[in-house]
């Protein structure tokens, strides 16, 4: 037992005594620093229509323009186009008519008249899908814009002004965009238009013009022969209820100033107001013009020719019945 | 021995002349190796005895303390000139860092500080640091992975320590990221940091 508790006290003392002899250490440290300033770059681009694409369009002819996208910010971009267009019309007949061909172009101020050549983007300017890539810092994109009306059916006259827009975009928030447009134009041709002499029945003589003024008046003469265009010459201008246009001056049509029989007709600038608006009614070959205002009839009493043409009480006589001579 | 024997006379048992020499060599044991244990650990510690003194000249000796020293890129105060940053961008800039001190150390980021104005506050937090170790500076590129990575602000390092031996260089790319999201209003600005690299002596 006695041996038992030595052997514990040597060995107590034995760790206590080397438990308080271990070493210490103060671990040294060295502090370093460094400094810089990260600047962020910056987004923007510029437009510009080298040569215009607008113009105005015929049935053949296609105009061709180019457009340049410009980085001109610090930072890789991509960029997109979208196309909008506007009408002078409000509608979309002549956007949808009118096709579009796009193509990359080193030479925007010179581009081919011939076939597109390249990657071609096709669409109308109803529908024109994006023109699309990437551009470095301070680097351009081209495109040629060729637009053409390969069918006019149906379309109107009308003014259409596409705007190409592009985008630039970095990242999900850096976005910037210019944009250029252009006039497209395109007159719709006259329609087809058969112009008459308005021959008396009773007299044999035509219903003559006698200047290209307003006001001014109207007379009975000798038919001339052949019929030419010129003061006898006038068409229906619309259906229903119609003004007689004078070829003299097409904007101008029979009016009739005011009510009252022998009223002497006159051109006036037509419109569709009732005192230059007529009923036709036709019995046989022949045909009567009612005056929408003073509901008498267009009437040729004179006896000599130069006189003037008025407006009487309708009744189915000779004088207020014409026949309508196609001028060929 | 005297007053063992009368010790062992006061007992209530006499014992017998076996387990009283049986006794008396234990004890003797027991002494001795307290004594042999006290002298080790006298000879082991730290302190100093001065029982017995000689002494003799030392001529032309003399004793300098060690020290733990870092620089970076040649400097303790290293400015490094950084690219500018479009969204989803890195920039990326070696630092060399050599030890000069004369112990090992191993080396961590300690703290990136953001400047106090307001294009750096907005800015920072769009910024991801990674810090790794290349091979050598050529390798400094973007697009590194691994090592440590997090917000500038505050950044520190997060991987294990890299222990530079002394009168070692090792280095260090670290490459700044601007975030794909980065907003808008970001453009065109600056951020201006701080960072603290500490070289910790390296324990023997």
């Amino acid at each position: 037992m006695i041996r038992h508790k030595l052997a514990i006290i040597v060995g107590l003392v034995i760790v206590l005594t080397f438990a308080g002899t271990t070493a210490g250490y103060a671990f040294w440290t060295a502090p370093a620093a460094v400094s810089g300033s990260v600047a962020t770059k910056a987004i923007a681009v510029t437009e510009t229509m080298p040569v215009s694409f607008g113009g105005t369009l015929s049935g053949t002819t296609a105009i061709t323009g180019a457009i340049t996208i410009t980085n001109t910010g610090s930072v890789a971009s991509a960029f997109a186009t979208a196309a909008t267009t506007a009408s002078a019309a409000g509608d979309t007949k002549l956007a949808t008519a009118i096709t579009v061909a796009a193509w990359p172009t080193a030479n925007p101020a010179n581009c081919p008249t011939s076939s597109p050549s390249g990657t071609v983007t096709t669409g109308t300017w109803a529908n024109f899908p994006p023109l699309t890539g990437t551009l470095a810092p301070a680097s351009v994109a081209s495109f040629c814009v060729r637009s053409s009306l390969a069918s006019a059916t149906g379309v109107s006259s009308d003014v259409v002004t596409p705007t190409i827009t592009a985008t630039l975009t970095a990242g999900t928030s850096w976005s910037a965009s210019a944009q250029v447009s252009a006039k497209l134009t395109y007159t719709a041709p006259p329609p087809s238009v058969t112009w008459y002499q308005l021959k008396n029945v009773a007299t044999q003589r035509c219903v003559t013009v006698s200047s290209s003024a307003a006001r001014s008046s109207i007379v009975s003469t000798d038919c001339s022969n052949p019929a030419t265009l010129g003061g006898q010459a006038f068409t229906l201008g619309r259906s229903g209820t119609t003004s007689i246009v004078t070829y003299l001056a097409q904007a101008l049509s029979i009016a009739i100033s005011s009510g009252g029989n022998g009223k002497p007709a006159i051109t006036a600038a037509t419109t569709s107001g009732s005192g230059q608006s007529w009923t036709v009614s036709t019995t046989g070959s022949y045909y009567t013009f009612t005056n929408v205002n003073s509901d008498r009839c267009l009437a040729d009493d004179s006896t000599s020719a130069g006189s003037a043409v008025t407006v009487d009480n309708c009744w189915p006589n000779p004088s207020q019945q014409f026949t309508l001579e196609p001028i060929q | 021995m005297i007053s063992l024997q009368r010790f062992g006379r006061s007992a209530r048992r006499r014992p017998s002349n076996t387990m009283q020499r049986t006794v008396h060599s234990a004890l003797w044991t027991g002494a001795i190796g307290c004594l042999v244990a006290i002298a080790i650990a006298v000879s082991a510690s730290a302190g100093s005895y001065a029982l017995w003194n000689g002494a003799t000249n030392v001529t032309g000796g003399s004793m300098s303390a060690g020290s733990a020293a870092i620089t970076i890129n040649g400097s303790t105060t290293a400015t490094l000139a950084l690219g500018a940053l479009g969204p989803g961008e890195s920039t990326t800039t070696p630092l060399t860092i050599a030890n000069t001190g004369s112990t090992p150390v191993s080396l961590a980021v300690t703290d990136t500080a953001i400047g106090t104005d307001a294009a750096s506050l907005a800015v920072a937090p769009q910024l991801t640091a990674t810090l790794t170790s290349v091979a050598d500076p050529t390798r400094c590129q973007a697009g590194l992975t691994g090592g440590s990575t997090g917000t500038l602000t505050g950044f520190t390092t997060t991987s294990a320590p890299i222990v530079l031996a002394k009168d070692a260089n090792a280095t260090l790319c670290l490459q700044l990221s601007l975030a794909t999201s980065a907003p808008s209003t970001m453009q065109g600005k600056s951020a201006a940091f701080t960072m603290s690299l500490t070289g910790t002596q390296v324990a023997p």
